[in-house]
């Protein structure tokens, strides 16, 4: 190998990149012919070259379970919990129950302000005949009409004969949140389903919701909006002054009374209007209609149309179960809790319920040493100890556990840790752990 | 880069979209961990500091102005914790492979190649991780680690010829 080698040698490597000109190759592919020192060198760095590819495709496979090893921990903050709990109030928020509840207050502001400034209406008359009415239902079917889009959510609710709230059903389209797609939600007997169908990048699923977590928060809200508790709240708000109520009656017996609320700025409603359009037979709400203040005027935000007063809901409308294709992926977080909780028996539970964060890194790390994996399994969240994680930190030694410390961008605790691996390098580093999961308890939040 | 593509999908973040950041993370994880294995050159503590460095994007995300730039800015941020990493390991920049090997254990060839990468000085061992990683395009490595075309290509290269000599160096001495 001469001088002019040496410099073949960079084209040679820049010939397994694939970057060199066409020229460059030919004249390369020339002296290759003639020199066989730089074809073994060439020969040499192509074969590394197939090594290094197969070396990185291999990690490669991995990667895709890095990636929901990620998700996990997003999972497992707290801006991710405070951002579902925002999704299942977003999906309340929008309820009709919700709705009709702020429906039933206007009317009866309505009814009760009419003293004040009707006095040609029939007040006694009007507020009685609209709270019986609002007490009186039973059955609701809903729909909300957004002007960007044709297609309306849609809302099932039932009450029993007390006029306590028994199930409901929503219908909410893609369109309110493309990132989940369209999706259903089913509320009975103190638990919520949650149907995603999917969209065209995320398979559907049904979630269920552990009866203290999801659905008797969601029986509280729903109560809160509850007409009879309405009325006292609507006395508050009269006598706070939050809320200005107009009533129109046209002429015209064929057409609704007009109530119209405008929430003033002492309210947290500031800025919204609402206008509800009543039967003047039933005294039920028809329609309402919502405004937002924007440069000085109300512009329409959308409309809730009521249709079907005490018709009668199906019962399997309340059932996902039933309806929902068994092909689809079914999550069910009480499951979920027995899967985290794997191998623990209940007189050892309190044990590690009651761990602190170091006391959980040192009985893990233990577990590390001793190759206990279905120990060190009772601190993941994963259903079983990867291969490699065992060869990795099987057998290690315990140099040292540090007090637990914390930051302000994670929610959990960080304990430091030194340890020496099998292979004899010593790794100093810190593990998350966090008690904001299912069980509550510390358990490893996501890679250590 | 995906920056036109990631303007939205980091706006629908800072406004808590958890689903929309699950998109970021499916885009641009292999790109951090391909960075977080050049810089610290260990299977294990690339895929710690590159899911450190992703929720760290996701808890800081409100924080990201310029939201085209997410891929450079998360990139920064996986970096800075494996530098940070590294301060706290106290290790050297390069580990020789005897400190690795135990007497007596089996080397297989895959062994003997990931020994040589780690020996790679950084500078060389970040482009050519991210070489091989991450598509084989050497104008987006150096995209990603802010060099010029012609750079990435001759780091690329000086990579190659040192990990063949110290692949050889080795078969000489066995």
């Amino acid at each position: 190998m001469n001088s002019i080698c040496e410099k073949i040698k960079d084209q040679i490597a820049d010939l397994v990149t694939g970057i060199l000109s066409e020229a460059q190759m030919q004249k390369l592919e020339q002296h290759l012919n003639e020199c066989a020192a730089c074809r073994d060198y060439a020969r040499a760095l192509k074969d590394e070259d197939m090594l290094l590819t197969e070396f990185f495709a291999k990690i490669d496979t991995n990667i895709t379970h890095q990636q929901e090893r990620v998700l996990q921990a997003i999972n497992h903050s707290g801006v991710s919990k405070q951002s579902e709990t925002h999704l299942i109030w977003r999906t309340i928020m929008k309820s009709p129950i919700t709705k009709l509840a702020a429906a039933a207050v206007i009317i009866i502001a309505v009814v009760l302000s009419i003293n004040v400034w009707d006095k040609s209406i029939p007040t006694a008359y009007a507020l009685e005949q609209t709270i019986e009415a609002n007490h009186s239902v039973r059955y609701i079917h809903i729909k909300g009409f957004d002007p960007s889009h044709k297609e309306p959510k849609e809302y099932w609710v039932e009450c029993d004969e007390s006029g306590k709230l028994k199930s409901a059903r929503w219908h909410m389209p893609s369109w309110d949140a493309p990132e989940d797609g369209a999706k259903v939600v089913v509320w009975k007997e103190n638990k919520i389903q949650l149907w995603f169908k999917g969209t065209t990048k995320k398979r559907g699923c049904l979630v269920t919701y552990k009866k203290e977590k999801g659905a008797d928060w969601l029986y509280n809200r729903a109560q809160e909006y509850n007409p009879k508790l309405a009325v006292e709240r609507l006395y508050e708000q009269q006598a706070q002054g939050k809320v200005k109520i107009q009533v129109d009656q046209p002429a015209d017996k064929a057409k609704p009374i007009v109530v119209t609320a405008t929430y003033l700025p002492e309210s947290p409603k500031s800025g919204e209007r609402e206008v509800l359009f009543v039967d003047r037979g039933t005294r039920l709400v028809t329609a309402t209609k919502f405004y937002r203040l924007k440069d000085g005027k109300y512009k329409y935000q959308c409309t809730y149309e009521y249709y079907d007063y005490n018709q009668p809901i199906k019962p399997e409308m309340f059932d996902l179960d039933k309806e929902v294709p068994a092909d689809v992926r079914r999550i069910d977080e009480d499951q979920q809790k027995i899967e985290l909780n794997k191998g623990i028996s209940p007189d050892e539970l309190e044990k590690y319920e009651n761990m602190t964060p170091k006391e959980m890194t040192i009985v893990f790390f233990q577990a590390c040493a001793d190759e206990d994996w279905n120990e060190l399994l009772k601190f993941m969240s994963d259903s079983e100890i990867r291969q490699e994680t065992k060869d990795y930190y099987g057998g290690l030694e315990i140099i040292s556990i540090g007090e637990p410390f914390n930051t302000d961008e994670y929610h959990g605790w960080f304990v430091p840790y030194e340890v020496r691996l099998k292979s004899g390098s010593i790794k100093k580093w810190r593990l998350a752990v966090s008690n904001r999961n299912l069980v509550q308890r510390y358990i490893c939040d996501g890679g250590f | 880069m995906n920056e036109s593509l990631d303007e939205s999908v980091v706006r629908a973040c800072q406004q808590d979209d958890k689903a929309a950041y699950a998109v970021l993370v499916k885009r641009h994880y292999r790109h951090v961990f391909a960075l977080c294995l050049g810089v610290l050159g260990n299977l294990h503590d690339a895929e710690d500091v590159a899911q450190e460095a992703m929720l760290k994007g996701f808890l800081k995300i409100k924080k990201l102005d310029k939201t085209e730039q997410f891929e450079a800015w998360i990139l920064r941020i996986a970096r800075n914790l494996c530098f940070d990493f590294l301060r706290r390991q106290k290790r050297k920049k390069v580990l020789s492979a005897k400190q690795l090997m135990r007497p007596g254990q089996k080397t297989s060839e895959n062994h003997v190649l990931q020994q040589a990468i780690r020996r790679l000085p950084q500078e060389l061992r970040v482009p050519l991780t991210m070489y091989y990683f991450d598509g084989k395009n050497a104008k987006t490595i150096a995209e990603k680690l802010n060099i010029s075309h012609s750079g990435a290509c001759q780091r690329i290269r000086a990579a190659r010829k040192q990990l063949h000599e110290l692949l050889t160096e080795r078969e000489n001495n066995e």
